[in-house]
């Protein structure tokens, strides 16, 4: 998934503006000496600069202002990325609701599914992982793992 | 020698060495898998180290990176993908061997190479550390800001690419460590509101976005490797290979130094070293045009530097808490969450892990070699394991263990966050190591310069009057001048290249017209 570089730099730029105005917000030291405000804004000021570089050298290579090629990736693997990530959404969302013995097995189930594992495969990776899993974290390390409203 | 016998006494217990096998074997198979890294082994091996104590817990990383950093050469050799990019070095070289039939030979000479390098490393870090722990102890906070400024400033600089997106990727990362309360005031920066981001980013679990996620993500894209090895004539495996290391024993030697020292400087880790004792090696060598037709030497140079780095990379790790590469700069994020904080300290206070540290290299490196032949053995049965299977179990690990450290979802979304911001940067060419030191070294940074400003009222030219803390000073100024310097000296020589050119050439246009 690249971007032109001009394209990052305008980003930057924009960025360290953001911050440069926000950062006016911070409170500072006694005898007006720079606090909160000085290490973000060192930082804003070299975004700054960075950003200018990546727009100088962009124009300067000649590229597209606005390219935006997905590479070598495909549109299913694109779709893959977006179950990934769909994954962990539905972790942070579920977790406390479903708990770890329902939705571990589950997800793990519908990923193996979906990238093409043979039904029984997946069912072992499901249930065999989450044991692993729970063995390891809960028994083993005595870490609590989310136990959702049924308090599994 | 009190501490050795306490730490030897800390590592021979059943638990640690159950560890150390466990996460050796783990190790091996990461290392050996092409796209998994040994910095995502690490990454997804702290939720679970960070409960334990920390001498296993040391123990079980030392030993799981020197079998990773070699395990990557096995699909090297056997399919032309290195399994980690410290190996990416020799590939070519490897495989070209394999196609003649000498797979065996070539693994097991990375094998015993490997642990001869890492050997070197550990030696190296046992002698140089409490050396340089002995100047440590004299640093101020003065020191502490240049050091930082050092460390920071060799991590864009030996980016491979350009030095602009290694630049960006640092302020990156330092960026994150702004998110907070503040150490001046104690006043909340960035955090909108959300009482989650008062402590700022939770490290582990943007390691594991960064690390995980993100190699998760780009490994469900492709069609992944349609591995089809056959088994290594693993009956003979060392037959020829003394000849060998007496022949290169010198490359063995310089390489063991090179990756050393590589090793050593900020953001520069085993993969950097490897690229450099090949260059070396072939630049050295007395039959430079056998190199990429299947030659040994190069193999010899590039395998042993890449695990002495490990060693290396541990030295400012434990001296002065500046990691030498991304496997250490997450050692430290997680020390410091233990409340450790590395540097000459732990020399005084808690020397037993010092010496769990250096006496889990040795014997990590000892163990390397049986262990290692198990693996070339099993190599080509670990490149068969189905990736659709591994993805979505390294997925749930990196969710249940970015839980796991503060039991809240909160540290997955991090997590998530983390993993989609590594996979864009990495995809536009900015590298993600840099970030990685700013992360850790960024309140470093920032307590060292506001401590000492306070502590002078605002005399920017305190960081001038102790001599060290000049001397590392003037370092930093130079470190930041040389590319301007390079870039400077490239412009001047090529205006002198058109010079001579238009001098040769203008006789010439006139004699023709």
């Amino acid at each position: 998934m690249r971007v032109s570089n001009t394209a990052i730099g305008l980003f930057l730029i924009v960025f360290a503006g953001t911050v440069l105005v926000y950062v006016q917000t911070f409170p500072s030291l006694d005898n007006g000496y720079p606090g909160p405000a000085l290490f973000p804004r060192v930082l804003a000021v070299l975004f700054l600069l960075a950003g200018i570089g990546l727009v100088f050298e962009g124009r300067r290579s000649g590229e597209k202002l606005l390219k935006f090629d997905l590479g070598p990736i495909t549109r299913a693997g694109l779709i893959n990325i977006g179950l990934m990530l769909a994954v962990i959404l539905a972790y942070i969302y579920l977790s406390d609701l479903l708990g770890f013995m329902i939705l571990t097995p589950l997800l793990l189930l519908i990923m193996a599914k979906w990238l093409g594992v043979k039904t029984h495969w997946s069912l072992v990776l499901a249930v065999g992982l989450t044991l692993v899993i729970y063995v390891l974290f809960a028994k083993i390390l005595l870490v609590p793992l989310p136990w959702g409203l049924w308090g599994w | 020698m009190e501490h050795i016998l306490t730490a030897v006494s800390l590592i021979a217990q059943p638990y640690v060495l159950m560890i150390i096998c466990i996460s050796a074997l783990y190790g091996l198979f990461v290392g050996a898998i092409p796209g998994l890294t040994a910095t995502m082994a690490t990454a997804l091996l702290v939720p679970v180290t960070f409960f334990m104590d920390p001498v296993p817990a040391l123990a079980a990383i030392v030993t799981m990176e020197a079998m990773a950093i070699f395990a990557g050469d096995i699909p090297g050799a056997l399919v032309r993908i290195p399994g980690t990019p410290s190996s990416a070095a020799y590939v070519d070289e490897s495989y070209a061997l394999t196609q003649k039939g000498r797979a065996g030979f070539v693994l097991g000479v990375d094998v015993t190479v490997a642990a001869i390098g890492g050997m070197m490393g550990a030696v190296i870090l046992i002698a140089l550390a409490p050396m340089l722990a002995e100047i440590a102890m004299r640093f101020t906070s003065f020191e502490y800001f240049w050091l930082a400024c050092i460390g920071l400033s060799c991590s864009v600089l030996v980016t491979k690419g350009s030095l602009l997106k290694g630049l960006i990727s640092l302020l990156i990362g330092l960026f994150m460590t702004t998110v907070g309360v503040d150490i001046t005031l104690g006043y909340p920066r960035f955090t909108f509101g959300i009482t989650d981001f008062l402590n700022g980013f939770t490290f582990i679990p943007a390691m594991i976005g960064m690390f995980g996620v993100s190699e998760v993500m780009r490994n469900v894209t492709g069609d992944g490797c349609q591995c089809n090895v056959g088994a290594v004539q693993t009956q003979k495996l060392f037959n020829g290979i003394g000849p060998v290391l007496r022949k290169y024993r010198l490359n063995v030697a310089r390489s063991g130094l090179v990756g050393t020292f590589v090793g050593i400087l900020p953001g520069a880790g085993a993969d950097i070293g490897a690229w450099i004792a090949y260059a070396l090696s072939k630049k050295f060598s007395k039959e430079p045009e056998k190199y990429g037709t299947g030659h040994i030497e190069g193999i010899v140079d590039a395998g042993t530097a890449n695990n002495a780095g490990l060693g290396g990379a541990w030295v400012p790790a434990l001296v002065f808490g500046i990691p030498g590469d991304s496997i250490t700069a997450i050692v430290i994020g997680v020390l410091f969450m233990k409340g450790l904080r590395p540097g000459p300290m732990i020399f005084q206070r808690t020397p037993e892990i010092l010496y769990a540290v250096y006496i889990a290299f040795i014997f990590a490196n000892l163990i390397l070699i049986p262990f290692g032949v198990l693996a070339i053995k099993t190599g080509s049965q670990m490149l068969r394991v189905p990736r659709n299977m591994l993805m979505p179990a390294i997925l749930m690990f990196c969710i249940v263990g970015a839980f796991a450290i503060n039991n809240t979802t909160f540290d997955v979304g991090v997590m998530l966050a983390c993993g989609i911001l590594a996979y864009i940067m990495e995809s536009n060419d900015i590298p993600v190591a840099p970030a990685i030191l700013g992360i850790v070294l960024g309140r470093l940074l920032e307590e060292s310069f506001m401590v000492s400003m306070i502590k002078s009222d605002w005399d920017l030219t305190v960081f001038f009057h102790r001599p060290v803390s000049a001397v590392l000073g003037v370092i930093t100024v130079i470190l930041w001048s040389s590319p301007v310097i390079a870039a400077w000296r490239g412009r001047r020589r090529v205006a002198e290249q058109v010079a001579t050119e238009e001098a040769v050439c203008e006789p010439k246009i006139k004699e023709l017209t």
